[in-house]
């Protein structure tokens, strides 16, 4: 039972991570990304492309995570540039279907270039199969590093958030758009940073289960409605929401697939999902808007 | 005042205020009641019917998202079970799809209900994601009650041997053509009526601003679920319709997500809202899928129909966000200018 | 005097923060009662519990005389009778003007002709017949007012609560506003006006409550309520011998 739990928790972490992603897209502009697990699908073909490339077979991916990271960020910015900055602001419906659109673009512009072929890296067997054992408990090293990689990247967010410029900047924006700029916040700038943040992070989590997963062009889809359920049941435009809405949802997973079958794991997710939506309207951490 | 007796005249009259409207859409019509008489390729007519069959889904999807703008991604799981309803008591009682398919239209407004309950406490698109996360779970209900739904594999007709319009079996397939296309015309009739009913005025209101139409007495979750109901009801007939084409389920092609996302869009690109919308998205998308599967399907790694479906969407949503049956507003306008220059020079 | 709305004791807190601290005041019917006060006051928030969107913590809202308001949800109270406007004007913003008030006509209406009948004669009476044509978002803003207006005066409320209507007008369009709240209030309509613009207030109201850190700081005649030396601390501040 705890093992399962730990099982869920460890990779609960990396939907986190997208989650988190999601969440800060959406807190600096006011968009849901529905092509956020594609980003993360383009981020494991990229550490795939950059292993066969450089990597000696049989050594971890994990050291690709800066080129991918500067890779993914550059994407993320040209993505944004050519087509989100287009419907900031605009109404909820456009944004909706532009990045449902991108999401089917990626999907299977990827397709036409890699084929519809499962796919993955040829890790060692000792880091596929290794684990550790504390008190009983086996932690599969993939997982671990999975869990403790996504552990730094949020706090990095958080720290990113509260103390440097950029993202005080974006906090600003994100309260109000219209006093920031006045404020001499660049606007342009902020939305680029923090769609190319959400986007590195996307292709982190997909760097990271690269040794979990197989790598096919429609990966993504598993992945954005795990991530976009953990973003609003943590409320979205909340960091530490969305942090805990991917654990939750890691251990249901892991829980109900353990003991039931993995077809029942994917009805008590979305039924946790609607049954906290009942209750909390607004997520678990979520504040109601006030209205008139 | 021509609206005054609109209430007693039973919409009948708002429909032929349409057809007067529009007669570009009447010839458009005559030229699809025409089409299997000129056109011998079995292909083409498969892929009109698909068409229809699409666009009266897109036009059910209007009723809720176009005139109340709430975004749902469920419309699969309304499909699914019309087409369930049908197939099922075919299989177990040889019941007509003209009998199963009020079966159909209860069980789809039941499940509406049901989630439409705690869907519609949400706005925006926190409603849009719980509709997706319905999808999901009927889907994989399907997939684990395998006694009575033949689970993951679905369910099939086998051979079926006594044609006749009871039991929606033809020998040719130009019958299921006319059919397809009088049900997608009825949709149309239904969506008009609806629309121009007191429930489409209270729903515009509530599109436009739902705190000021709640402050003045509307209840928007009231209305929603009555919309709702109506757009269900009209799916799974479509779905019971369909199955008895297709002729066999599949709970991973038919409730899926990509399914519910193809509907809305037909609606959305085409002009939400609007009545023929749908109809046009419906003959945009389609073919554009059908087409490039068919023909592209080697293209590359494959995926090009899909992946050229993607950009149209994203292209569509930068340059024409209204939709693009309102292409035909701008063109209208622009030769009513040219006229009124032209007789300008005249004089 | 009947009583058309009382308030007894009202409270209410956002996350510690007291609204409304004690609120006692009644409404008389037939008159126009201004509700002024500094920004931040609670007066949006007292509108805002009577009409529904928030529910008291303690306190009684009395309505017509032997109606406790207390569960009822924001239609029923509009049902009951209680209308209200938006401090920024809600528009319709695709519908027409004419649309927009018939779809509120056709709430409170059995047949269509009727409510087309009331839709076209509340259009008239706030001068908005020659646009009822134009979509509601393209209005200027003071007509969007009126709009506001025409769709909640078709629900026939006994109490009409205008939340600073004249916010953002030129002082001519002033002017053509509070004749219009004046031709309403001849029409025995209760109403309530929340309003920053004093000359508006001295000129139209019967009667002034002055709310100061949500709770009642004196209520009586304009002059006054405008003669009392808390008001001129409290709101108005030393300037107003030069306002």
């Amino acid at each position: 039972m705890i093992q399962v739990i730990i099982n869920g928790l460890l990779i609960g972490a990396v939907y986190s991570l997208i989650a988190v992603g999601l969440t800060m897209i959406h807190g600096v502009m006011k968009i849901v990304n529905f092509a956020q697990g594609e980003l993360l699908m383009v981020g494991m073909y990229v550490t795939y492309v950059l292993y066969g490339a450089f990597v000696a077979e049989g050594s971890a991916p994990y050291f690709l995570i800066v080129p991918v990271c500067i890779i993914m960020f550059l994407f993320g910015a040209l993505v944004f540039k050519v087509s989100v900055s287009h419907v900031v602001g605009k109404s909820e419906t456009s944004y909706i279907i532009l990045t449902i659109g991108m999401s089917y673009l990626l999907r299977y512009g990827f397709q036409m270039i890699f084929g519809s072929n499962y796919q993955s890296i040829p890790v060692s067997e000792s880091l596929k199969f290794g684990s550790i054992t504390i008190g009983g408990i086996v932690f599969t090293t993939t997982r671990l590093i999975a869990f403790f990689a996504a552990l730094i990247f949020t706090i990095f967010v958080n720290y990113l958030l509260s103390s440097t410029d950029i993202g005080r900047a974006m906090r600003a924006t994100s309260e109000n758009k219209t006093v920031a700029t006045s404020l001499g916040v660049n606007a342009k700038i902020v939305y680029i940073v923090a769609f190319g943040l959400g986007t590195v992070f996307a292709g982190v989590s997909g760097l990271l289960v690269t040794p979990l997963y197989m790598i096919y062009p429609s990966v993504g889809a598993v992945f954005s409605t795990i991530a976009m359920s953990a973003m609003v049941l943590g409320g979205l435009g909340n960091i530490k929401g969305a942090m805990i809405g991917g654990m939750i949802i890691g251990v249901v997973e892991a829980l109900s697939s353990t003991y039931l079958t993995t077809n029942v794991s994917q009805i008590f997710i979305n039924l946790v999902l609607i049954l906290i939506l009942i209750f909390k309207p607004y997520g678990l951490f979520g504040k109601g808007v006030r209205i008139a | 005042m021509s609206r005054t007796d609109r209430k007693n005249s039973l919409h009948i009259k708002s429909v032929f205020h349409v057809l007067r409207q529009n007669p570009i859409a009447v010839i458009i019509v005559l030229v699809f009641a025409l089409f299997p008489a000129v056109c011998g390729n079995i292909y083409f007519i498969n892929v009109v019917i698909e068409v229809f069959f699409f666009a009266a889904l897109g036009i059910a999807w209007n009723v809720l998202g176009g005139l109340a703008k709430q975004i749902s991604w469920s419309s699969a799981c309304f499909f699914t079970i019309g087409a369930y309803a049908g197939i099922m008591m075919y299989l177990s009682a040889g019941v007509s799809p003209w009998i199963s398919m009020f079966i159909g239209i209860a069980a789809a407004c039941l499940f509406a209900l049901v989630i439409g309950a705690p869907c519609f406490r949400l706005r925006g698109v926190f409603f849009s994601i719980a509709t997706i996360s319905c999808t999901t779970i009927l889907r994989q209900c399907l997939i684990v009650f395998k006694n009575i739904t033949g689970g993951s594999v679905g369910l099939n007709f086998g051979i079926r041997k006594n044609y006749s319009l009871w039991m929606l079996t033809f020998r040719s397939k130009t019958d299921f053509y006319y059919l397809s296309l009088i049900w997608m015309l009825a949709c149309v009739a239904i969506f008009v009526a609806v629309k121009h009913a007191r429930l489409g005025y209270y729903l515009r209101a509530v599109r436009e601003d739902e705190d000021a139409a709640a402050s003045l007495g509307i209840i928007p979750s009231k209305l929603k679920t009555k919309a709702f109901l109506i757009s269900a009801a009209m799916m799974s007939v479509t779905g019971t319709l369909y199955v008895f084409r297709l002729g066999y389920v599949d709970p991973n092609a038919l409730c899926a997500h990509d399914i519910s996302v193809k509907i809305g869009l037909i609606a959305i690109l085409g002009g939400m809202g609007t009545t023929w919308g749908p109809v046009l998205g419906a003959f945009i998308i389609i073919p554009l899928l059908e087409l490039c599967n068919y023909y592209l399907q080697d293209f590359a790694g494959g995926g090009a129909g899909y992946a050229l479906y993607g950009l149209l969407i994203v292209l569509i949503v930068l340059l024409r966000p209204s939709g693009l049956i309102t292409l035909a507003d701008v063109i209208r306008e622009k030769m009513a200018k040219r006229k009124a220059a032209g007789s300008a020079k005249g004089v | 005097m009947k009583k058309l709305l009382q308030i007894q004791d009202l409270d209410k807190s956002f996350a510690g923060v007291h609204a409304i601290d004690r609120l006692s005041f009644n409404i008389f019917e037939g008159e126009i009662l201004a509700l002024i006060g500094p920004n931040g006051c609670g007066k949006s928030t007292c509108v805002n519990l009577i009409s529904g969107v928030y529910i008291q913590d303690s306190g009684k809202i009395i309505f017509d005389n032997q109606c406790e308001l207390y569960k009822q949800t924001i239609q029923e109270r509009a049902k009951m009778g209680l209308g209200r406007t938006f401090q920024s004007p809600k528009p319709f913003t695709n519908l027409t003007v004419r649309d927009s008030v018939l779809t509120i006509a056709l709430l409170y209406n059995k047949t269509w002709k009727e409510a087309e009948r009331k839709t076209d004669e509340m259009l008239e009476f706030l001068d908005l017949a020659s646009s009822a044509s134009v979509p509601s978002g393209k209005l200027p803003i003071e007509k969007r007012k009126w709009l506001d207006m025409a769709r909640v005066m078709v629900t026939e409320p006994k109490l009409l609560m205008l939340d600073e209507c004249l916010a953002g007008l030129t002082p001519s369009e002033m002017d053509n506003s509070l004749s219009i709240v004046k031709r309403i209030n001849e029409r025995g309509i209760t109403i309530l006006f929340i309003e920053h613009v004093i000359s508006a207030v001295m000129q139209l109201c019967d009667r002034i409550v002055v709310m100061n850190e949500g709770h009642l700081l004196t209520e009586g005649e304009p002059k006054n309520v405008m003669a009392n030396p808390d008001v001129i601390r409290a709101y108005l501040g030393g300037d107003y011998e030069h306002a």
